[in-house]
Formats: C-alpha cells, sequence, structure tokens
C-alpha cells in the first residue's frame, strides 16, 4: 500500500518493502510517512554539493569594492538597506552599492591592485557581477545609473577578465585603462578616455574610445563616434528669462558632461543643449554646476539681470 | 565775391561730408575694446566661481530690443556672451554691461554701425 514518489519514478523504496511484510495499517502509515521524509532528505542533500560546487566555479568571497576616502554623506547600500560608508567597509555582495549625496564623493579599490573608482557627487553604483572565473579571470561587472565615475584600472594580466560600467544607455567595457564615465538623469552616458581603450557597447554595436577621445551614448541609440577629449566644463548661455517667480534658462554645455543647476541634475540633449525653468532665488543667482566624465568640475553662477 | 561764394560753399559741404562721416563710421574707441569686450563682458571671475549675466556694478547696459533668435546670433557674433533676457517693457538682448558710460556708449555706436537698434540703459 505504500506509495511513494521513488516508485513513480521506477524506484522502490527500501523502507516500503519493508512495510509491506508488516501489514497492519498504523505500522503502514507510519512507513510511509518515514518513507516519505527520507526521500525528501535524499533529495536536498542531492542538490547542496552541486549549488556549492557552482559558487566555486564563478562565485568567490576574494572579490571586494573597498570604500575609501568617503566625503559627505556617502551611503553603504545592502539589499533595501543603507547606512552610512565608513573607510574599510567593503561591497561583496551582487545588488551592494554606493551612493553620494550633493557634494559628497568616495573611493573605491577593486580587490588588490585592479584599481580605482573615484565616485563623484549623487552618483549610484552596484555590483552586478564580482567574481573569479573558472580560469582565474576577474570579472568584475558594475552598473551605475546616474552620476560620475572616473576609473584608473591596471592592464589585466589574465586575457579573460574584464571590468564593465553598465548604465541605461549601455555598456562600457575596458581592460586596463584610465577613463571616466557620466551618466546623466536621462541615462545618457558620456565616456572620456585618457589612457587605453573603452569600448561603449550599444544596440548591438560596439565603438572602441581610444585615449584622448571621448563619445556618448543615448539611450536606445547606438554609441556615438568618438571625437577628441575636450575635459571642457564652459557654459554657453543664450537665454535668461524671468517670468513670474521662475526664470527660463536656455543654454549649452559639452554634450559628455553633466549639469546641475539649483542642485537639481539636469538633462541636456545629444549636442548638449538644455531648456529649462527653475525658481528664481531671491538674490537672482542661480547655482550652476558642470562636471565633465573625468570629474573636473566648474562651478557657475547665473545673475539674472 | 567769388572767391568767397567758392570758399564757402567749398567750405560748407566739407563740413557737411565730414560730419557725416564721423556720424557713420564706427566710434575709433571700438576697435580697441571689442576684442576685450568678447573677453570679458557678462562673465567674470569670483573666486573659484564664474559669474555669467549681471555683473555688479556695471551699470550702464547696452541693449538691443527684441527677441528673435537671429537677432541673438547677430549680437553674439560680435559679442560672444550676449544674451536673452527679459524686462517688464519686453525681450531684450542683453549686450554687455559697463562701469563707465562711455565704454557702454561706444560699444552701442558699434552696434548701431552694424545695423542694430543698440542703446544704453542704466539698471539700478
Amino acid at each position: 500500500m505504500c506509495v511513494s514518489f521513488f516508485e513513480i519514478t521506477g524506484f522502490r523504496c527500501a523502507s516500503c518493502l519493508f512495510s509491506l511484510k508488516e501489514s497492519t495499517p498504523k505500522t503502514s502509515m507510519k512507513n510511509w510517512w518515514t518513507c516519505n521524509l527520507i526521500v525528501v532528505l535524499v533529495g536536498l542533500v542531492g542538490t547542496l554539493p552541486a549549488s556549492s560546487a557552482k559558487d566555486q566555479l564563478e562565485v568567490r568571497s576574494d572579490r571586494w569594492l573597498e570604500v575609501r576616502h568617503p566625503i559627505g554623506q556617502v551611503l553603504y547600500l545592502h539589499g533595501t538597506k543603507s547606512q552610512p560608508a565608513f573607510s574599510g567597509m567593503r561591497l561583496q555582495a551582487v545588488g551592494d552599492g554606493i551612493m553620494t549625496k550633493q557634494g559628497a564623493s568616495a573611493v573605491l579599490a577593486i580587490d588588490i591592485g585592479t584599481g580605482f573608482i573615484n565616485i563623484s557627487e549623487n552618483t549610484q553604483l552596484n555590483i552586478q557581477n564580482l567574481f573569479t572565473g573558472r580560469h582565474g579571470e576577474r570579472i568584475t561587472q558594475l552598473q551605475v545609473k546616474a552620476g560620475q565615475v572616473r576609473l584608473q584600472i591596471h592592464r589585466f594580466t589574465n586575457s579573460l577578465s574584464r571590468l564593465e560600467i553598465r548604465t541605461p544607455a549601455g555598456i562600457a567595457g575596458v581592460r586596463g585603462t584610465e577613463f571616466g564615465i557620466s551618466v546623466q538623469q536621462s541615462g545618457k552616458m558620456g565616456v572620456a578616455t585618457i589612457k587605453g581603450n573603452v569600448a561603449t557597447t550599444a544596440q548591438e554595436q560596439t565603438v572602441l574610445v581610444s585615449a584622448g577621445f571621448q563619445n556618448i551614448t543615448i539611450p536606445g541609440e547606438p554609441p556615438s563616434a568618438p571625437v577628441l577629449l575636450q575635459d571642457d566644463t564652459s557654459l554657453k548661455i543664450r537665454e535668461l528669462l524671468v517670468n513670474g517667480n521662475q526664470v527660463k534658462i536656455i543654454g549649452s554645455i559639452d554634450p559628455v558632461n553633466l549639469l546641475i543647476i539649483s542642485k537639481q541634475p539636469q538633462n541636456t540633449d545629444a549636442s548638449g543643449k538644455f531648456a529649462l525653468s527653475v525658481p528664481l532665488p531671491p538674490n537672482r543667482k542661480v547655482e550652476v554646476i558642470v562636471e565633465t566624465p573625468l570629474g573636473k568640475k566648474q562651478l557657475y553662477e547665473l545673475a539674472v539681470p | 565775391m567769388n572767391k568767397y561764394l567758392i570758399t564757402g560753399i567749398v567750405g560748407s559741404c566739407l563740413w557737411v561730408s565730414l560730419f557725416s562721416k564721423a556720424q557713420t563710421q564706427p566710434p575709433n574707441c571700438t576697435a580697441m575694446s571689442l576684442s576685450e569686450v568678447n573677453e570679458s563682458v557678462n562673465t567674470f571671475q569670483q573666486g573659484n566661481v564664474i559669474v555669467i549675466g549681471r555683473v555688479p556694478n556695471h551699470r550702464y547696459v547696452v541693449v538691443v530690443p527684441g527677441k528673435s533668435n537671429k537677432l541673438l546670433n547677430t549680437v553674439r557674433n560680435y559679442i560672444a556672451n550676449a544674451f536673452m533676457a527679459h524686462h517688464r517693457l519686453g525681450t531684450y538682448v542683453y549686450a554687455g554691461g559697463f562701469s563707465r558710460r562711455q565704454d557702454a556708449e561706444c560699444v552701442s555706436l558699434f552696434l548701431r554701425s552694424q545695423g542694430l537698434d543698440a542703446r544704453v540703459v542704466y539698471f539700478h
């Protein structure tokens, strides 16, 4: 009377065979439960070695991003929780991240000797993948949703190693270089390379940004052709029109740069133009910050007539 | 008699022609000051901050009434930092602010010589 999962799949449980010899209903029920318990336990034990073996192959706990020199309000993100970050704190798990608020900055060291990531203000960075592969290659995939980061990455000794920065617009992949990335709220990504090469990929197209060049990638479009590196923080204003207690500002910056007006990150179009209205402060002075992908900043004050 | 008449006519003709030439020619100051104007007007460094717009104590402002992009682009051909602004009397191009009236008049005259309706106003 004993029917177990093993019987269904063509095997026969020893406890069930035993139970057939003793035919009282009470002992039969007891054996039925014992049989099923064994089946479940065997199944669980069988899955354990498989998952741990997979972990050993792809994910090792010897990879980390270590927080260094946090300045201002820097938050460590773990799951849905956040706490103030301090020097020496390590990000290791997928999803772990760091967030900088207005005026804050931090440096992340990528385990031992891989390189550094300088994180500017108003930036969020999360780990998407951080593991050592079966051939010793180090795979580092980080996500930057908005803000600006600058990376100094040493040349990888393992040819299979790779480091990728993923943004809403595309992916910037590197193998030993120094470069910077800016990501606007719209997802537009600006890449500027100082040393080595950065491969920007989006819409199944890859554009190489070599040393001394920069490009942009707009969500939904392939990366733009690289142009000479500018690292130029200039701001051109065309209109400062007061309308009630608002001021309409029209101007332009280098399209790879970030624009912050009245402490709020703003978007620019493919040519760096912007048109927006902000509240007019009582002193009629509007604060503007322009930041390049390499982290160079210039503070402006728009004195509205 | 004829000698005096001829001298008078020639003299008056020369006077009129020279005077009218002085009125239509750009003032002498423009050649010297425009390059300087282009770089410094409407922008100045205050510590590590670059201020764009109305410069303090530069109350003599050269304005060109109008609100078209074409007008703004024309003014920006001569003064790169010119921008559009608004007053209760209407929209205008803020060509540049100066601490001395004569500098403002100089730029205004130059812009007028280029066919623009420039004028100097005093901002309180």
